[in-house]
């Protein structure tokens, strides 16, 4: 069996547990994202029989008064930048902070979720900007902890080959 | 030929000279200049060589060490300045155990100098912890530790460094825990978070994490982490243990520590280089015998056996008390309650002795007995003797007993006090019938009772008569007895006569001088037929003195004669 760490990280309030508070193993509680900043979670998935094991860090979005520990990432197989389909800045923050974390540790594989996905009438994101992102080899999934849509791609996305995305 | 032309052909015939005398060895030097003149081609020559050269000098003298040692030094020193993780890396298996063997030694001296202090000392824990020694078998260092450190390693956590990734997993029984992949997780961010928030170098991070009772004891490896959840006072030999596993766990793991990308394959075997980590000790270390239980079952048989052994002997003492003041005559035990105090009801005689004699004062006090006694008479052979011997009176010489409710008198008494016997004695209680047949009468007032004559003379002289006056009260009570006895008693009045004289005269005055006393007591009112008078003359006289007489061989005595012809003769009840 395979492991891998993965971690979560985007803007404050972007619905990054929401997305996998319905999905994954969980045995801590939310407040350890405002005392130690990371919270862990566990999601096995099995794609064409073989099962990968994905410990979830869960890092907690980044505001005005609370900056990503990178610490937090090392020794990750990717990470998932998260951002409110709905809050134009929070893909904003989330760019930025994938280009802290390249600065930081290096190219890593990722994929930018786009959640909120079940509130198109709010879309805040124009479809040019995603396109022009996707040039870029950016890999963009779309998604709604609401109703669950995507959410299982995202985890299978790396479970499939962790280095597919590296290899953009 | 000019020397200018002579030079150069000399030159060039020297040039062919030397190709017709050097040839081939020319050509090959030429080689060998180049080859010592270009450095690759030197290099690789002496690179062929090198360990060889080494080899032949390290044989002859110490030259190459000493060239070699500032070298070494300064490389040494440039790696730790530019980057010290490799050779940390590389002595990381080796530096772990040199240093703790050689602290471990030190220890071992201390813990030895402390552990004869504590043999020393005398306190009360000290001696019951040598107790325990002694009475297990261990040794009484180990006995300190037992009681001293009580802990239990519940879980270990196998963490890869980098990505904090459950490697390895092991949990001691019975102990619930949580999803052991993310709680490594989680322990690996809580030591980044304590890093960087408080400036942790990150080589040695946080080494234990302390709640409560439980302490998580980490200690970090160059690849891996190993955390032990220990509940309760982990000894120091504890981390050793986990250093010690995880240098084992590099030195065997080296390879998929090293590539590590995720794929647990390479760690299925963990399990027993993490499973000796668990360790526990016990605060009570269970010895085969339950001793404490044997003490109080011991403890509770002793106790209940006194208790019964109280009990008993005092119910043995309880009834040997009854048992004594029943025996006791003139005692009658009524009632003796045991139900609350012990409590005798009965009867006692007057004459009975003193009960507190019969069962002594301390038994009475002992056993708590109270009593009470109702006056009585009892009717028992030896109350009744007592009675009579109270009521009678009995003189020296005369002694009474009891044969059933017979009064028996025997020995010798005075008349007197055998008619008043015979006459108290039926009335008194208990006696149905009085026997005094053993009872001689005592003749002593007889013995000096005598009246004297001169010689010749059987007459009663005024002398004589008052004599008899002064004896005729002894007389009189005798003879009275006598009769009342009716026991065929009679008074013999005996005459006597001296010597001198014929047989004949002699027995007839002693005959007259006999009647003459007679008949004056006869006159006197003494009953004529209890009296009777007989004349020995002198043959008693004689017999006794047979060259001589005394005036007291004339004379009248007295004795008690029985006449077996009384009728009334025997019992006189």
């Amino acid at each position: 069996m395979m492991q891998i760490k993965l971690c979560m990280v985007g803007a404050f309030a972007v619905g990054k547990s929401s997305l996998v508070r319905r999905y994954v193993q969980s045995a801590f509680s939310e407040k350890y994202h405002t005392t130690v900043g990371v919270k862990i979670d566990k999601k096995d998935v099995t794609v064409d029989g073989a099962t990968t094991r994905m410990m979830l860090w869960d890092l907690a979005g980044e505001d005005a008064f609370c900056r990503l520990q990178t610490t937090y990432l090392r020794g990750s197989s990717g990470y998932i930048l998260v951002a409110d389909g709905t809050r134009a800045h929070t893909l904003d923050v989330a760019l930025d902070l994938h280009g802290r974390i390249e600065l930081e540790l290096g190219r890593l594989p990722f994929v930018l979720v786009l959640n909120k996905e079940d509130l198109a009438a709010e879309w805040a994101i124009s479809g040019e900007r995603i396109t022009a992102l996707e040039t870029r080899g950016i890999r963009i999934l779309r998604s709604s902890a609401k109703n669950g849509d995507g959410v299982e791609a995202i985890f299978a996305h790396f479970a499939r080959v962790p280095t597919e995305a590296c290899a953009e | 030929m000019t020397p200018a032309d002579a030079e150069p052909r000399t030159a060039r015939e020297w040039h062919r000279l030397r190709s017709l005398l050097l040839g081939h060895e020319r050509d090959s030097l030429a080689a060998l200049r180049a080859s010592v003149g270009d450095p690759d081609s030197l290099a690789r020559s002496v690179a062929s060589v090198l360990p060889e050269a080494a080899a032949i000098r390290v044989r002859q003298d110490d030259g190459l060490a000493r060239v070699l040692v500032p070298v070494v030094e300064d490389s040494l020193h440039r790696s730790v300045r530019e980057n010290p993780r490799p050779l940390v890396d590389a002595l990381y298996p080796l530096m772990g155990p040199a240093i703790r063997r050689s602290i471990a030694e030190t220890l071992a001296e201390m813990l030895q100098a402390f552990n004869g202090a504590v043999e020393q000392s005398l306190s009360f824990r000290a001696v019951s912890w040598r107790l325990d020694a002694w009475r297990t078998g261990r040794a009484y260092a180990d006995v300190v530790l037992l009681k001293t450190l009580v802990y239990r390693v519940e879980q270990v956590f196998l963490i890869h460094r980098e990505t904090g990734l459950l490697l390895g997993h092991c949990v001691a029984d019975q102990v619930v825990v949580q999803d052991p992949e993310m709680v490594s997780g989680m322990l690996t961010a809580i030591r980044d978070f304590i890093g960087d928030s408080f400036q942790v170098s990150s080589a040695d991070g946080v080494d234990a994490i302390r709640l409560g009772d439980l302490t998580v004891l980490v200690r970090v490896g160059p690849q891996a982490i190993l955390a032990a959840v220990v509940r309760g006072n982990a000894p120091s030999t504890l981390g050793l243990q986990l250093s010690e596993a995880l240098e084992t766990i590099h030195l065997s793991h080296a390879a998929a520590l090293a590539a590590f990308d995720g794929n647990m394959q390479g760690f299925a075997d963990l399990d027993s280089s993490l499973r000796p980590c668990l360790r526990s000790q016990s605060r009570a270390p269970e010895s085969g015998r339950p001793w404490r239980a044997y003490l109080i079952i011991g403890a509770l048989a002793a106790v209940i056996g006194a208790t019964a052994l109280v009990r008993h002997r005092t119910q043995t003492d309880w009834n040997t008390v009854i048992a004594e003041l029943r025996a006791e005559p003139g005692l009658t035990v009524l009632e003796a309650d045991t139900s609350g105090e012990r409590h005798i009801e009965g009867l006692r005689d007057p004459l009975a002795r003193d009960p507190l004699t019969v069962v002594g004062a301390e038994a009475i006090r002992r056993l708590g007995i109270s009593w009470h006694w109702k006056p009585y008479l009892s009717m028992e052979p030896a109350l009744t003797q007592r009675r009579a011997q109270l009521l009678l009176a009995p003189p020296s010489g005369l002694s009474l007993r009891t044969d059933g409710d017979v009064l028996r008198a025997s020995g010798v008494a005075p008349g007197a006090w055998l008619v008043e016997a015979r006459r108290q004695a039926p009335f008194v209680p208990g006696v149905r019938a009085y026997d005094d047949q053993g009872v001689t009468l005592d003749t002593r007032p007889l013995a000096t009772a005598a009246v004297y004559f001169e010689i010749g003379a059987d007459t009663l002289s005024p002398a004589r008569r008052a004599r008899l006056d002064t004896l005729l009260p002894t007389l009189v009570a005798f003879v009275s007895a006598a009769a009342e006895l009716r026991r065929g008693y009679t008074l013999e009045i005996v005459g006597r006569a001296d010597t001198p004289g014929t047989t004949e005269s002699n027995l007839r005055l002693s005959r007259s001088r006999a009647e003459a006393v007679r008949s004056y007591l006869v006159a006197h009112g003494l009953p004529a037929s209890l009296l009777r008078a007989r004349g020995v003359g002198a043959a008693e006289a004689a017999a006794a003195n047979a060259h001589a007489y005394t005036d007291t061989d004339r004379r009248v005595d007295f004795h008690l004669a029985v006449s077996a012809a009384d009728p009334a003769h025997g019992d006189a009840a």
